[in-house]
């Protein structure tokens, strides 16, 4: 393999338009990226980004347009093709085998290492190192993968990438699952790297566009419908140009509430699936009328925390009591009735049943309610009416109320699972990120969604690693680390700092 | 897309599996020296020329369709019933034990005592396989296939045994049977000169009532939420193990119903080696019919067609049945391949797109 190729010193695609039955995926896209830029390719969900990436790494074909590097006009049949003209990706899932080393994980796609009958690892060794130094990445490379964490991972990503041979790097939402350090960390890494190659990456976290790209290009429909140099806008234009109106996530301004516990943690004990203590002895009160906020790195025991409570995960010890009921082990079934609402972590499995139209999806939980069925029969027009309504309602964009739940967009899945819990009146709220990968609009609708219940007095469990959506949206910020709760701060004493600090598991804010 | 192109693939499409079907038939058919045009003619079409034959085909289809029924309700729930032909065997048995056991009993009272007994038979060999998955974690398809064999085993000995006809010793057939069965199971046969009977209607009762059980009450809400999202269901609040519990037992029920109908209809006695692979049919029909009473009620005529055509072929064209079945795997495998390229909207775009090839400019246009 020929590692030192010219570099790409330009990289343009021309009037890209790709079509899927009844969709025009991408609509006559036209960018640039000379050598040494960083571009930050925004928009909503479903605005396109996906599919141009496919299309410049191989996985599809654009039905009209060109690829051009250095001036030259390329074909890429397949990933390996974009591979072999030096585009390399790091995609949103680490694409990494968990219990074999940094070393044997890059050997794998290393095919100069490869003889017929002896994998020659200190080639790839060697090659490791080069490229450590070359982009200031440091790895071990005798780590097994499961060691390290999220964001080490992330940087086994891109040095496998980089030593096969990419000289033109595509980041899928980078930071998706990085602590707020990791984050920083990695946007002064890119940055360092950009001296010797370009990049493009695709974000909806406009803050880190602002810090890293120095172009940006925003995505509606398809089509490209603005671009620019970053340095001269500011990220509430570019969060209007990206959404087509004018975005202000909702802030909690509220005075902090005086409800009563409702929800009261008490010594909890949980087991993972993999046996051990992922709550260890976790104790956290919540009122009616506020939102707790959840902060953490995800698998410090948020998802054991949520599905105990809702009795879905055995309880070893420890007690929940919920409106003075102890609800610990009681059925899913008990607890949904006992009033808590939950929008749980995974909406296409646990959400929805996707297989199912819309309106059954909303009465999911309601079956054998007086409302929508008599003596076991399901009455089916009170079940269109509530679906028609809460379509409305909640502005469910559907082209009607009985499409398979699964085809909508995640934003509107998330809007059908909010519009179900919400309507089922619930005492109480679990939300888990309610606004993973969703896109500006629908967050700020969820958003407000659930500030206006909590004035109705609902006291709400947010669990979330978006530290703006806590902060905007919290009345007290409870943080997690393995298993326990570090500390509870009240809304004026949370901050980015000071949360990150606790989220890495330092307990006193003074050593750092 | 315009909707002539949509109608014109379809159908285009449909020709195509039908040539390769019979394409592939015919290589088979030629291996062996058969007449190929007039084996698919006897196949397809003979059984429907006479009411006699057509009867015939109708009788196949009955059992058939009300087993498919059962397996798509565990189907549906989440559950692969393999068991249908031991549960079928179970039902005979039941069916049979009480019509020995009360032969005087008026037929009101001894008719729906002994399809009760036959649904039970088959529900309780349903729900060993549905609690072990429930309680601890069994695959269906290891526990449903051993029971197979049991059940088998103790069909075998309780007619070479207790059931055995008093006259088999004497006489000897040489295939085991019970005793003709009281009069007061008898389903009538209402064509004269066939075997055509009433079970008939009672499968399509059986059908409208899965269709309601299925689509229209909460109860069969929950059974399809936990089929298709075990987990979604769960987290809903429905008790998922539960209801997979209640499709099993429902599921092996109508299997034991097909057994009692198809030896109070047809037979009037059990004998070794009725169930005859309508088990294993009946998975075939439901998932043919889509898993859905409308569909699987065509599916099992088909299939009713297609066991006659065999036995037809064989006498008439002197081409094995065995040699049919291996024709019916085809078609099978056929069809499912088309149901898979129909639903494939990529494949048509493309295809739109090749043969809008000439003039590329108006796909601009239309886009």
């Amino acid at each position: 393999m020929e590692l030192t190729q010219k570099k790409i010193t330009n990289l343009r695609v021309e009037h890209i338009t790709k079509r899927f039955p009844g969709v025009l995926a991408s609509d006559d896209i036209t960018l640039e990226i000379s050598e040494g830029q960083i571009l930050a390719l925004v928009g909503e969900n479903g605005a396109g980004k996906t599919t141009l990436m496919n299309i410049l790494m191989g996985l599809y074909q654009p039905d009209e347009g060109r690829i051009l590097i250095n001036g030259e006009e390329v074909h890429f049949r397949s990933p390996n093709d974009a591979f072999a003209a030096g585009l390399g990706m790091v995609h949103q899932q680490y694409m990494l085998v968990a219990n074999m080393t940094v070393l044997e994980n890059i050997a794998l796609g290393f095919k100069a290492a490869w003889s017929p009958y002896k994998l020659n690892l200190e080639m790839v060794r060697d090659r490791i190192t080069e490229v450590a130094k070359k982009y200031g990445l440091s790895v071990d490379p005798d780590a097994y993968i499961w060691q390290l964490s999220v964001g080490e991972q992330q940087r086994v990503e891109l040095v496998k990438t980089l030593c096969l041979g990419a000289r033109f790097l595509i980041l899928d939402e980078p930071t998706s699952a990085l602590t707020p350090q990791e984050t920083d960390e990695l946007i002064v890494l890119l940055k360092n790297m950009s001296s010797e190659l370009s990049i493009i990456f695709i974000s909806h976290k406009l803050q880190e566009v602002k810090d890293l790209s120095d172009k940006i290009t925003i995505l509606r429909h398809g089509a490209v419908v603005f671009e620019g140099n970053t340095h001269e806008h500011s990220p509430s234009d570019i969060a209007a140009l990206m959404t087509g109106h004018e975005v202000d996530l909702p802030l909690n301004e509220e005075p902090a509430c005086e409800g009563i516990p409702v929800l009261d943690i008490k010594s909890l004990n949980v087991k993972s699936d993999r046996g051990f203590l992922a709550l260890n002895d976790l104790n956290l009160t919540i009122c009616s009328g506020e939102i707790v906020g959840l902060a953490g790195v995800s698998g410090n025991g948020q998802r054991e925390l949520a599905e105990s409570i809702n009795g879905l995960r055995k309880v070893e010890n420890g007690e929940i009591q919920f409106y003075g009921e102890n609800i610990a082990n009681k059925s899913p079934h008990h607890i949904i009735e006992a009033g808590m609402g939950y929008i749980p972590e995974e909406r296409n499995t646990e959400g929805i049943v996707p297989s199912f139209s819309m309106k059954e999806n909303l009465i999911l939980k309601d079956t054998e309610h007086k409302e929508f069925s008599r003596y076991a029969f399901l009455k089916n027009k009170a079940i269109d009416k509530n679906a028609e309504d809460l379509r409305v309602k909640f502005d469910i964009r559907s082209p009607n109320i009985s499409i398979a739940a699964g085809s909508l967009s995640g934003g509107n899945i998330q809007k059908v699972i909010l519009a179900r819990e919400i309507s089922r009146r619930p005492k109480f709220l679990i939300a888990v990120y309610p606004i993973r990968g969703l896109d500006l609009g629908a967050a700020e609708f969820i958003h407000k969604q659930l500030l206006e219940i909590r004035h109705e007095g609902i006291g709400i469990l947010l669990i979330s690693e978006e530290l703006d959506e806590i902060l905007d949206l919290s009345d007290r910020v409870a943080v997690i680390f393995k298993g326990q709760i570090q500390k509870v701060l009240a809304r004026k004493d949370a901050n980015r700092r000071s949360l990150g600090i606790l989220m890495a598991g330092v307990k006193d804010d003074q050593t750092v | 897309m315009t909707k002539q192109f949509r109608i014109f693939y379809k159908i285009t499409i449909i020709i195509l599996a039908i040539l390769a079907a019979m394409l592939i038939g015919s290589i088979i058919l030629m291996t062996i020296g058969a007449d190929v045009f007039k084996t698919y003619m006897v196949i397809l079409f003979e059984p429907l020329k006479t009411t006699l034959q057509l009867t015939e085909v109708l009788i196949r289809a009955i059992p058939l369709t009300i087993i498919a029924l059962g397996i798509s309700v565990a189907y549906r729930s989440g559950i692969i019933n393999i068991g249908g032909e031991g549960q079928m065997a179970m039902g005979i048995l039941g069916t049979t034990a009480v019509a020995l056991a009360f032969p005087e009993l008026p037929k009101p009272i001894l008719l729906p005592m002994a399809v009760l007994a036959g649904a039970m038979a088959g529900g309780v060999w349903g729900f060993i396989p549905g609690i072990l998955k429930a309680k601890l974690q069994v695959s269906e398809l290891l526990s449903t296939v051993m029971l197979n064999y049991i059940a088998a085993q103790i069909y075998t000995f309780m007619l070479r045994g207790p059931f055995l006809d008093p006259a088999e010793l004497t006489m000897g057939s040489g295939t085991p049977q019970s005793m003709r069965l009281s009069r007061g199971i008898w389903l009538d046969r209402f064509l004269k000169g066939t075997r055509l009977h009433t079970g008939i209607f009672f499968a399509i009762l059986l059908a409208l009532l899965i269709y309601f059980l299925l689509w229209k009450t909460n109860f069969g809400y929950k059974m399809r939420a936990a089929g298709a999202s075990t987990r979604a269901a769960k987290y809903g609040g429905i008790s998922v193990t539960w209801y997979l519990v209640i499709a099993m037992v429902i599921s092996g029920a109508f299997a034991g119903m097909a057994g009692a109908i198809e030896i109070a209809g047809v037979h009037r006695r059990a004998i070794e080696g009725i169930t005859g692979g309508y088990g294993f049919s009946g998975i075939v029909v439901a998932l043919f019919g889509g898993l859905h009473p409308a569909g699987i009620i065509p599916a099992s005529f088909f299939f009713g067609l297609l066991i006659v055509g065999a036995d037809m072929t064989q006498r008439m064209v002197g081409v094995p049945a065995n040699m049919v079945n291996v024709l019916q795997g085809v078609i099978i495998l056929v069809i499912v391949a088309t149901k898979m390229i129909l639903a494939d909207p990529y494949l048509m775009e493309r295809i739109w797109r090749k043969y809008q090839g000439i003039g590329k400019k108006h796909v601009e246009v239309e886009a």
